[in-house]
C-alpha cells in the first residue's frame, strides 16, 4: 500500500512543470559553470580544471541553496496538499493508515525534490563536450566524484531538509511556516561557517553544519591543484560524521513527525455567536443615519493616503513573516558581528562603519525578502480576499491606493533598518564600545538604505502590476535581480547607468567620511529615482481597478489614464533622461569608464607591440626633486619633478621610452631638445629621440610633471589617492617609468592563451649571471636615487614626505613643507596629507645613546588607542635590527595613518602608511591574542634593511629577500615581547595559511628559494622556515648570516643579490648534520605527514613515569601543482611530553602549558619507538609543538597517554 | 434622478456576449433584475457600478454619464457585490470606518458617529469588535449593506445579496432595503423570482445578455393572466407533454412532476388555468422566448 500510494506520488509530481523547470535550471547552471567564463561560483582558480571532481563538489555544495528551495517547495506542497485543497476530510476517512500516508507522501516528494539536482551533473558533462571551451582547462569526468557529490554531498541535505519542512507542514499545516523554516535551516549552515574563521573552533563547525558545506570546506582545505582535480571525498573522517549526524538527526525529526500526526483536524477556535443577540435583529431599528460632510480635496486625499500607509504598515507589522524574517535577520547579524574577525584572528572594534556593513550584509539577503514577500502581497491585498470591488467602488483616486502600499512598504524597511541599527548599537555596548555615533548610523546606513530600497520598491511594485499573477511575479521579481548582475557582467557594462539602482559605492571612512563618491552616489540615485518615478507611474496606468484584466482593456484604460496623469509621468520622464545625460555627460565625457574586457584587451596590445624593447639599455633615475602643490579639499594635485637620470652602462642611449602611468592623473614630460617619436596614447607609451645619444656615465636633466584636477563625477572613483582628508599617493603616480615593463602584461595564463600569448614567466629565472641582476624588482632603470621635496597641503593638514623635515612654512594660504631623504634610497616613496595627531617619541641607540631617530606616529584624532603598541614596535624593532642587521640610516621612523579604501601597511624609506581599517582599531584587549599592530609595525621596519638596504634583483626569489626576511625579522622582535607562546599560535596560523592557499596557485607553487611574488609562500613558509631554522641553529649564527648579507649589499649598486646569495650566507653557518633544513626549507617543497601512534605510560618503583611513544614519521616532497613524492627521513623532530594541569594563580597559569618534557629525537621514515622517563603522571604527547615544520595533517600530531597497569605486560 | 440605459453590449475576449444592446430606464425605488445565472446580470452592475467597461452604448445617472465620469458616479454610488470579503484580522467597526474613509468621509467625529450609527441599523453594534471574517452569512451581509449606504448614495446596486441567507436573514434584508430604497435608485439582481414579487416596483427580466421583459411585476402578471395552465402528470408521461407544449416550468409536488405550460387558450388534456405567478412570467419568458412575443 505505502509503495503505491508513493508512485502515486511520484506520477503526481512527474505530471508538474516544477520538476523540469528546476532539472533545466541546475543543467542550464552546471553548463554555463564549464562552458562560460562569465559565470563563475567562488574564486576563479586557474590551476583546477573546470570539470575536476573539486569542482564539481563546489557547485553541488554551493548550488544547495538553492535545491533548499526547492525541496521546500515539493515537500511543503506534498504535506499540506490535502489541507490546501480540503480534501483531509475525504483523505483521512479512508482506511489508509498514518505510517503509509506519511511516508509515502514524505519519501514520494523527497525523491522527486533530488532529481532535478541531478541537471548540474547533465549540465557540466555536456558543458565540457562543447567545442569553444579551451581543451587545457578540461579534465576527464569522474563519474565517481559525480556520484559522490550527489549521494554524499547532496542527498543527505535533502533528507535532513526534507525531513524538517516535512514535519513543520504537516504539523503546523502553514505554508510560510515551512519556508521560514527553510531560512532558518540556511541560517543555521551560515552560522557553522562563520565558526570557521578561528581554528580551534573547526571541527565543532564541521559537524554543526547541517548541510555539511563547513565539512567539505575542512576536509578539502589543504587540497593542492593536483588534490583538487583528481581527488575524491574521504569517506571517513569529520565529513562522513557530519553527514551520518544529520542522516540521524532527520531519522528523528520523521519519528517525531510521526509520532505528533494525527488524522484528526485540528481544532478551529471558534467564537460562539450569541443566536439571541441575532434574532432581535429582525426588524430593523430606525436609527437615523446622520447626514455627513464628504470631501474630496487635497487634505482629503492625503488623509485617506495616511490611513492606507497606515493601515497596511501595522497589517504587515503583526504578520508572521515580519517578525520572523526580521528576527532571523537580527540573529544572523548578530552572529556575523559576534565572529567577525580580521588578520591574524585579531578582533576589531566595533566602530559603527563596520557594524554597519556588517549589518546590511547580514540583513540583505532578509530585506530582499520582505521585499519580495510583502510587494506582492500588497498589491493583491484587495484582490485576494474579494474586497477589490467594494474598494474600487468608492471615490478614491487610482494613486492613492498604490502610493500608499508603497510607502507602507518603505515605512516597514525603515523600521527594519533602524531596529538593525538599534541592535547595531546594542552590541556595541555590549562590547563595551562606548562611542555611538548616531549621525554615521543615519548617514552611512539608514537614509542611503532608504533611497536604494525605495527605488527597489518601485521595480517590485511595476512588476507585480504588469505581470498580474502574484507568483509570476515573484517569479519575475527575483529573477531580475539574480539574473541582471550576471548579464551585465556577461556583457562587460560596468556603467551605473544600466544597473538598475546601481551607484558609485561609498565607502564610509573614520577620516575622510563619506568620501569623493558621494556627489556620483547623489546623482546615480537621483537618476534611477526618477526612473523609479517612471516606473511607478507606469505601474499606476496599467494598475488593475475594476474587473478589466484583459490586455486589450489594460491597454486602453492605460491610455485613457496616460492622457490624465501625463503630468505625473512627463516630469519623471524628463528628469530621468535629463539626469541620464548629466551623468552620462560626466561619466563618460569628462570622464571615461573602462571596462574589463577593454583594459584586458590593452594589456595584450601593449604586450603585441611593445614586448620587443623589452630590456632595451635605458638611463636610470638617480635624482628628483618634487614640488608638489596639493589641495586636498578640491581633490587637486600639481606637482613638477626635476629629474636626473643618469646612462650606467656601456653604451650610448639615442632615445627614452616612458610609460606615462595615467590612472586619472595626467603626466606629461618635457626633456630638453628632445623629440617626441612615437606617442601611443591607448597605452601612454612613449619614445623620445635625445638631442643627441647621451653617452655612458652622462646625465640627462628634465621635468616631469603630474596634475589631476578632477572634472565632474565619475563612474568610479579613478583617483582614489586623493582624499579630502587622508590623501597618499606614491612616486610611481607623478613620474614616468623608464622602459618597457612586464608588468603591464596580461597575467592570467587562461587569459593569455585565449588571447593567444605564449605562456609567461612570472619572473626571470634565479640566476648569479651579474647581468641578469641589473634591475631591482621594485622599479626597472632606477637604483638607489636622492629625493628632495617640497609639498604644499591646506592649513588645517600636515603633509609628509620622505626623510627629515627641513622647514615649514605657510605661503598664500597654504602650508609648506620641504623634506629631504637623509640616504640614497629605493626609487619608492609616499607622499601624504590628512589632519593628524601626531605622537612623537625619540629612540636612544642602545649601542651609540649619542645616536638617536625620531618616531613619529600621524594618527587620526580619534585612533589613539594602539598608537603607543605602534611606537613601542617602532623602539623595539630600531633596537633589534641596528643591533643584529646594521645601522638604520634615515633619521626618523613615522607611521602615517591613511584611509580605509586600502587595508594594508606598506614600508617606504623610514616612513609606513598604515591602513586605518587594519591596526588602529583592532582591539587588543585580550592579552592572549596575537599583537597584529605590534607585528605588522614590527615587519614593515623589517622592510627598512630587507628591501630599503638590501634589495633583490629582478628575478626568482627576490621576495625572500624582502618579505620572508621582513617576517623573520618581526618574529624575533615580537618573541621578545611577547614570548615563545605566542609565537607557536602564529607559527599554527602561518602553517594554516600557507597549506589552505596553496590550492588557489594560478601558476606553479615554487620552493622558497625560487618565490615568485606569492604571499603564500614569501611570508607564511618563509615564517615557518626561516623560524625553525632560527630554532636549530640559534639566533646569533642565523643573524651572523644576514648581518652578512647587509654588510656586502646594503645600499650597494647593481649587480643586486638574489636568492642564492642569501643562501650561501646561510650554508656558512648552517652544520653540516643540519644542511637537509636548508635542502628542504629553500629547494624543495616540503610537507611532513609526521604522527603519534601510540603513547603509553606505566609508573617505575622510583615513582617516576616511563612513556613509551611510536611516532609515524613522514616526508615527502610536492612539485609545482602538489603531487607529492616521498622523500627519506632522518630529521630531528620535537617531543613533548604535557602535564596534566594544575590549579594555579592566574599569573601562573601559563605553567600548565610547560611541557613536562621535551625532546628533540631524529625520526626516520616510517615506524618510531621511543621511551622517555618523567616526573609527573603524564598526559598528552605531542610532536613539533612549536610548528617548526610544516604537516599536512596536525589533529594526529597529539595523542593522549595511556595509563598501563602496573602488572600488565 | 432616472438611470437611463441606452444600446449597452459587452462582448468578453473569449467571445461571450455578455450585454447586446440592453436599454432599460430604471426609476427610483426598488428594481428588480431577473434572470438565470449567466445571464449577463453581474456584468451589467458592474458596469454600472464603473468595475467594469462596455463596448457600446450609454448609461446616464441623472445628467451623469457613468461610462466617462466614472469618479461622479462613486460619489453616490453604494455597492454590494455578490461575492465581498474583507481584510483578515479587521474589525467590522474598523472595516466599516476604512470604506468610510475611503467614500470622502474625512472628519473624524462625523465618521464615528456615522459608523456607529450604521452599525445598529444594521444590528451588528454588538459585534463591532469582532473580525468580519469570523461573521455568519447574514451577519456578513448586513455588514455589506452597511458599507453600501456610507454617503446617502443616490445609486444602490446589490448583486444578488440574499444568496446563502436562512429565510430569517433574508426577511430581515430586505425590511433594510425597502427602508433605504424609497428615494434612491436600488438595482438588486436575484435569480429568485420571490424577491422580486415582495420588494420591486419595477423589474427586468434578463437573459444571454438580453432584456425579454422590462415593466411592473403587476402588468406582468397581468399579461399572463388566462394563458398559463397546469397538470399533475406521471414521470413517464413527460418527455410526451413536452413535445406537445411549451413546458415552461416542471417541479415535484408530493413526489408528483407537476408541469405548467403556457397556452393562449385551453389545450384540454386534463390541463386546469391557474393564476399565473410570477415565477410563471419568469420562466415563460426564458424558456420560450423565441415564442412569446414581448409587448
Amino acid at each position: 500500500m505505502t509503495w503505491r500510494l508513493f508512485l502515486i506520488e511520484m506520477r503526481h509530481w512527474s505530471r508538474q512543470p516544477m520538476v523540469y523547470i528546476f532539472f533545466l535550471l541546475f543543467a542550464l547552471l552546471g553548463f554555463g559553470l564549464v562552458s562560460w567564463d562569465k559565470l563563475v561560483v567562488g574564486g576563479p582558480l586557474a590551476n583546477v580544471k573546470l570539470n575536476a571532481p573539486y569542482m564539481v563538489y563546489q557547485y553541488y555544495s554551493a548550488l544547495g541553496f538553492l535545491g533548499l528551495l526547492m525541496v521546500t517547495a515539493f515537500v511543503n506542497a506534498s504535506a499540506i496538499r490535502d489541507f490546501a485543497n480540503n480534501t483531509q476530510q475525504i483523505m483521512f476517512s479512508t482506511p489508509l493508515n498514518k505510517r503509509q500516508y506519511l511516508l509515502s507522501r514524505y519519501l514520494g516528494s523527497t525523491l522527486i525534490s533530488t532529481l532535478p539536482l541531478l541537471g548540474i551533473s547533465l549540465g557540466m558533462i555536456l558543458g565540457s563536450a562543447m567545442p569553444w571551451v579551451d581543451p587545457e582547462r578540461l579534465g576527464s569526468n569522474d563519474p565517481m566524484a559525480h556520484a559522490q557529490a550527489y549521494l554524499y554531498l547532496s542527498l543527505p541535505n535533502i533528507i535532513l531538509s526534507a525531513a524538517v519542512i516535512f514535519a513543520v507542514a504537516v504539523l503546523v499545516r502553514s505554508t510560510t511556516a515551512a519556508f521560514v523554516t527553510a531560512i532558518l535551516i540556511m541560517v543555521g549552515s551560515g552560522v557553522a561557517e562563520s565558526f570557521m574563521t578561528e581554528m580551534d573552533n573547526q571541527t565543532l563547525a564541521a559537524l554543526l553544519d547541517p548541510f555539511g558545506g563547513t565539512a567539505f570546506e575542512l576536509v578539502s582545505r589543504y587540497w593542492t591543484v593536483e588534490d583538487k582535480n583528481t581527488m575524491l571525498l574521504p569517506v571517513s573522517g569529520v565529513l562522513l560524521w557530519n553527514r551520518l549526524l544529520w542522516l540521524l538527526v532527520a531519522g528523528m525529526v520523521f519519528i517525531f513527525c510521526y509520532w505528533r500526526f494525527s488524522f484528526t483536524e485540528r481544532k478551529v477556535k471558534a467564537v460562539p455567536v450569541h443566536a439571541t443577540t441575532d434574532v432581535q435583529g429582525t426588524l430593523a431599528p430606525s436609527t437615523n443615519i446622520p447626514r455627513v460632510a464628504r470631501r474630496y480635496d487635497g487634505p482629503a486625499r492625503f488623509r485617506q493616503w495616511r490611513r492606507i500607509v497606515w493601515n497596511d504598515f501595522t497589517g504587515m507589522l503583526q504578520g508572521t513573516a515580519f517578525l520572523l524574517v526580521t528576527g532571523i535577520g537580527l540573529l544572523n547579524m548578530f552572529l556575523g558581528l559576534a565572529f567577525s574577525s580580521s588578520l591574524y584572528e585579531n578582533t576589531l572594534h566595533p566602530v559603527t562603519y563596520r557594524v554597519n556593513e556588517i549589518t546590511e550584509g547580514s540583513f540583505n539577503l532578509f530585506i530582499m525578502i520582505l521585499i519580495t514577500f510583502y510587494s506582492g502581497l500588497l498589491v493583491w491585498k484587495e484582490r485576494e480576499p474579494k474586497l477589490d470591488e467594494v474598494h474600487d467602488a468608492t471615490p478614491i483616486p487610482l494613486g492613492i491606493g498604490l502610493f500608499g502600499k508603497y510607502t507602507a512598504l518603505l515605512l516597514l524597511l525603515s523600521l527594519v533598518l533602524v531596529l538593525a541599527s538599534l541592535g547595531g548599537m546594542l552590541f556595541q555596548l555590549v562590547k563595551g564600545y562606548t562611542r555611538l555615533e548616531l549621525d554615521v548610523y543615519l548617514g552611512n546606513y539608514i537614509l542611503p538604505s532608504i533611497v536604494g530600497l525605495g527605488i527597489m520598491l518601485t521595480l517590485a511594485f511595476f512588476i507585480h502590476v504588469l505581470v498580474n499573477n502574484k507568483y509570476v511575479g515573484y517569479a519575475v521579481f527575483i529573477l531580475f535581480i539574480i539574473g541582471g548582475g550576471i548579464l551585465l557582467n556577461a556583457l562587460d557594462i560596468s556603467s551605473h547607468l544600466a544597473n538598475f539602482n546601481s551607484a558609485p559605492v561609498t565607502e564610509y571612512s573614520d577620516m575622510n567620511t563619506y568620501g569623493t563618491a558621494l556627489g556620483a552616489w547623489g546623482w546615480f540615485k537621483a537618476y534611477w529615482a526618477s526612473c523609479g518615478a517612471v516606473l511607478m507611474a507606469l505601474a499606476l496606468f496599467f494598475w488593475i481597478h475594476g474587473k478589466e484584466t484583459s490586455w486589450r482593456w489594460r491597454i486602453r484604460l492605460a491610455r485613457e489614464r496616460f492622457i490624465l496623469g501625463k503630468w505625473i509621468i512627463l516630469p519623471g520622464l524628463v528628469a530621468w533622461i535629463g539626469l541620464g545625460a548629466w551623468n552620462y555627460y560626466n561619466t563618460k565625457v569628462l570622464n571615461t569608464v573602462v571596462g574589463n574586457d577593454e583594459r584586458e584587451e590593452d594589456a595584450v596590445y601593449y604586450e603585441k607591440t611593445y614586448s620587443r624593447y623589452q630590456g632595451m639599455v635605458q638611463p636610470h633615475y638617480t635624482d628628483i626633486a618634487f614640488t608638489i602643490d596639493l589641495d586636498p579639499h578640491q581633490r587637486i594635485l600639481h606637482s613638477v619633478a626635476r629629474i636626473t637620470v643618469k646612462n650606467k652602462s656601456a653604451v650610448p642611449i639615442d632615445s627614452l621610452h616612458l610609460n606615462m602611468n595615467s590612472a586619472g592623473i595626467v603626466q606629461e614630460v618635457d626633456i630638453p631638445g628632445a623629440s617626441l617619436v612615437l606617442n601611443d596614447e591607448r597605452v601612454d607609451y612613449r619614445i623620445y629621440k635625445l638631442a643627441r645619444p647621451l653617452l655612458p656615465g652622462e646625465e640627462l636633466r628634465f621635468t616631469a610633471t603630474a596634475d589631476h584636477v578632477p572634472e565632474g563625477f565619475e563612474n568610479t572613483v579613478s583617483v582614489m589617492q586623493l582624499n579630502e582628508n587622508g590623501t597618499f599617493f606614491n612616486n610611481m603616480s607623478l613620474i614616468p617609468t623608464i622602459g618597457y615593463t612586464s608588468g603591464g602584461e596580461l597575467q592570467d595564463k587562461n587569459d593569455r592563451r585565449k588571447h593567444e600569448l605564449p605562456p609567461k614567466q612570472r619572473m626571470p629565472k634565479l640566476t648569479d649571471d651579474p647581468t641578469q641582476r641589473m634591475d631591482n624588482y621594485l622599479m626597472a632603470n632606477s637604483d638607489w636615487v636622492t629625493v628632495r621635496t617640497i609639498i604644499s597641503t591646506t592649513p588645517d593638514q600636515i603633509a609628509i614626505a620622505p626623510g627629515s623635515l627641513k622647514r615649514e612654512w605657510n605661503e598664500n594660504g597654504k602650508r609648506l613643507f620641504e623634506y629631504v631623504v637623509d640616504h640614497p634610497s629605493m626609487n619608492f616613496y609616499s607622499f601624504m596629507s590628512a589632519r593628524y595627531d601626531v605622537l612623537r617619541e625619540k629612540w636612544i641607540d642602545p649601542n651609540d645613546p649619542s645616536h638617536s631617530v625620531d618616531v613619529e606616529v600621524y594618527y587620526h584624532p580619534t585612533h589613539a588607542e594602539n598608537v603607543p603598541r605602534m611606537a613601542n614596535s617602532i623602539q623595539k624593532s630600531l633596537s633589534y635590527y641596528s643591533t643584529h642587521f646594521g645601522p638604520y640610516r634615515h633619521k626618523q621612523a613615522r607611521i602615517i595613518e591613511f584611509p580605509r579604501y586600502q587595508t594594508f601597511a606598506q614600508a617606504f624609506p623610514g616612513t609606513m602608511p598604515y591602513s586605518e581599517g587594519i591596526g588602529f582599531i583592532a582591539d587588543l584587549s585580550d592579552a592572549t591574542d596575537i599583537d597584529m599592530v605590534f607585528y605588522v609595525v614590527a615587519h614593515e621596519m623589517g622592510h627598512q634593511w630587507w628591501a630599503h638596504q638590501v634589495m633583490g634583483a629582478d628575478m626568482q626569489g627576490a621576495t625572500l629577500l624582502s618579505e620572508s626576511m621582513a617576517q623573520y625579522s618581526a618574529l624575533m622582535v615580537m618573541e621578545k615581547e611577547y614570548g615563545r607562546a605566542q609565537m607557536r599560535k602564529f607559527l599554527k596560523l602561518e602553517s594554516d595559511r600557507y597549506q589552505s592557499s596553496r590550492g588557489s596557485e594560478d601558476l606553479k607553487e615554487v620552493p622558497l628559494l625560487e618565490v615568485e611574488n606569492q604571499g603564500y609562500i614569501h611570508y607564511n613558509k618563509g615564517s615557518i622556515v626561516l623560524y625553525g631554522l632560527r630554532d636549530f641553529v640559534g639566533e646569533d649564527s642565523l643573524n651572523k648570516a644576514f648581518r652578512a648579507l647587509v654588510d656586502t649589499f646594503a645600499y650597494a649598486e647593481p649587480p643586486y643579490p638574489t636568492a642564492l646569495d642569501m643562501y650561501r650566507e646561510l650554508k656558512k653557518v648552517v652544520p653540516d648534520s643540519l644542511s637537509y633544513l636548508l635542502e628542504d626549507g629553500f629547494k624543495h617543497i616540503t610537507l611532513y605527514n609526521n604522527r603519534v601512534d601510540s603513547a603509553t605510560a606505566r609508573t617505575l618503583p622510583d615513582s617516576t613515569w616511563e612513556v613509551t611513544v611510536q611516532l609515524w614519521g613522514e616526508k615527502n616532497h610536492a612539485d609545482s601543482l602538489g603531487r607529492e613524492t616521498p622523500a627519506p627521513m632522518n630529521d630531528w623532530i620535537d617531543v613533548s611530553i604535557m602535564r596534566y594541569p594544575k590549579f594555579r594563580p592566574k599569573a601562573d597559569r601559563s605553567l600548565n602549558d610547560i611541557p613536562l618534557l621535551q625532546r628533540r629525537v631524529r625520526l626516520v621514515s616510517g615506524r618510531n619507538v621511543c621511551t622517555f622517563t618523567v616526573s609527573e603522571k603524564p598526559l598528552r604527547v605531542v610532536i613539533d609543538r612549536d610548528h617548526l615544520f610544516i604537516d599536512r595533517v596536525l589533529e594526529d600530531n597529539g595523542r593522549k597517554v595511556v595509563i598501563r597497569d602496573h602488572d600488565a605486560p | 434622478m432616472d438611470l437611463r440605459i441606452s444600446g449597452l453590449s459587452k462582448t468578453y475576449g473569449n467571445g461571450v456576449k455578455a450585454l447586446d444592446n440592453v436599454n432599460l430606464t430604471i426609476p427610483t425605488g426598488m428594481f428588480g433584475l431577473l434572470g438565470p445565472n449567466g445571464a449577463g446580470k453581474s456584468t451589467l452592475m458592474r458596469i454600472l457600478a464603473t468595475l467594469q467597461e462596455a463596448d457600446s452604448g450609454a448609461v446616464m445617472l441623472g445628467d451623469i454619464d457613468v461610462l466617462k465620469d466614472k469618479a461622479a458616479v462613486r460619489r453616490v454610488l453604494g455597492y454590494l457585490p455578490q461575492e465581498f470579503g474583507v481584510y483578515p484580522k479587521t474589525s467590522a467597526y474598523r472595516m466599516l470606518d476604512h470604506i468610510a474613509l475611503l467614500k470622502g468621509v474625512i472628519a473624524n467625529g462625523e465618521r464615528k458617529a456615522l459608523v456607529e450609527a450604521l452599525l445598529q441599523k444594521v444590528n451588528l453594534w454588538e459585534h463591532r469588535d469582532r473580525r468580519i471574517a469570523g461573521f455568519s452569512g447574514g451577519m456578513k451581509q448586513r455588514f455589506g449593506i452597511a458599507q453600501s449606504l456610507i454617503g446617502e448614495p443616490k445609486l444602490i446596486i446589490v448583486d444578488e445579496p440574499t444568496a446563502g441567507l436562512d429565510p430569517g436573514e433574508r426577511n430581515r434584508f430586505y425590511n433594510l432595503l425597502t427602508e433605504i430604497g424609497e428615494n434612491v435608485v436600488v438595482i438588486l439582481s436575484t435569480h429568485i423570482v420571490q424577491d422580486v414579487q415582495e420588494l420591486c416596483s419595477n423589474m427586468a427580466i434578463i437573459n444571454k445578455g438580453r432584456v425579454l421583459f422590462a415593466g411592473a411585476p403587476a402588468e406582468a402578471l397581468r399579461e399572463m393572466r388566462g394563458r398559463i395552465w397546469e397538470k399533475s402528470i406521471a414521470k413517464s408521461e413527460f418527455d410526451a407533454h413536452n413535445a406537445d407544449h411549451m413546458v415552461i416550468s416542471n417541479k415535484l409536488i408530493a413526489g408528483r412532476p407537476s408541469i405548467h405550460i403556457h397556452s393562449a387558450g385551453d389545450p384540454g388534456n386534463g390541463f386546469h388555468a391557474v393564476d399565473p405567478t410570477l415565477e410563471d412570467v419568469f420562466f415563460s419568458h426564458i424558456n420560450g422566448a423565441n415564442t412569446i412575443v414581448v409587448p
